[in-house]
């Protein structure tokens, strides 16, 4: 699986997570994975010795009970559900940094 | 800075060290303005350094560096990523990597929090990073009609309690400055 296509497959996860707004697309972040047909931003994939290291950024929806590190764990187990379903070998980073809160 | 001014900034010393660096090697006969120039006008205006005597000479080369210097350093300090710790607060660092948040975004739930206080006009917040937690620095614009004491504890409960529960982590100070005036555009120190 190429990168991008992971890269999707990881934005779709941190997407479907309830306390995220959505993945952080601002340029600065320098977060990104291009490919052949496009970019996906704020997602960063480094192959190291077959493992997986990630950079995710993402906004995170401001509610009254959800805290930051609940959302950013289950940020976390969501990738790897949906890195192990399109068996794209074993992660071992996931560095999830919080570009914003979406007070709605 | 807004990023218009930093990108101004930035072509500016850009502009100064070619400047500075075309006159220099002008001024010391390592080229001819015509090599040096790219364009008739600026290749005009380093004629006038070709050939100066040794004492202008010396005072010319002397200038020059300093402004490379100063260029040097201004493209430095504005394309220099500031520290991780300006940006950023860690939340947790684990085995499977670290958790951050941008500071912005405390600051704004920090806002957000003491706005919701009736009598609350406007609010400015700044947080800071320390070894056993956070400090939050505030200034308020209140209501005249308010009860200024019971406005600033309910404030600082409400925005300890929410960023503690947000973000996981003790607040150790909140520190609010509370005023009747609008106000003014200078940040909270």
């Amino acid at each position: 699986m190429s990168d991008l296509l992971l890269a999707r497959v990881i934005a779709a996860a941190i997407r479907s997570v309830p306390g995220v707004s959505d993945v952080s697309t601002r340029i600065f972040t320098g977060a990104a994975t291009y490919g052949p047909g496009g970019a996906v931003r704020g997602i960063a994939i480094r192959r190291i010795a077959a493992a997986l290291d990630l950079d995710v950024h993402l906004i995170a929806r401001y509610t009254a009970t959800a805290t930051l590190p609940d959302v950013a764990a289950a940020v976390r187990r969501s990738i790897q559900q949906a890195v192990a379903g399109v068996d794209a070998g074993p992660v071992r980073r996931i560095d999830v940094m919080i570009d914003d809160l979406d007070m709605g | 800075m807004n990023i218009f001014n930093r990108v101004l900034l930035i072509v500016l010393a850009l502009a100064l060290l070619v400047t500075a660096v075309a006159v220099m090697v002008v001024t010391l006969g390592w080229l001819d303005p015509a090599q040096a120039a790219p364009s008739g006008w600026f290749r005009e205006r380093l004629d006038a350094f070709a050939g100066l005597r040794a004492a202008d000479q010396r005072w010319t080369v002397v200038v020059c560096l300093a402004l490379v210097l100063l260029g040097l350093l201004l493209v430095y300090v504005e394309v220099r990523p500031p520290p991780p710790g300006e940006r950023r607060l860690l939340l947790k660092e684990d085995g499977l990597g670290r958790v951050t948040v941008a500071r912005e975004g405390v600051q704004q739930l920090a806002r957000r929090e003491a706005g919701r206080v009736s009598g609350v006009m406007e609010v400015r917040a700044k947080v800071q990073n320390q070894h056993d937690g956070r400090r939050i620095l505030g200034r308020l614009s209140v209501d005249p009609d308010v009860d200024l004491p019971a406005l600033s504890q309910e404030v600082q409960e409400r925005i300890k309690d929410a960023v503690e529960h947000h973000l996981g982590r003790p607040v150790t100070t909140v520190k609010l400055d509370t005023q009747l005036a609008p106000l003014d555009s200078r940040r909270v120190r």
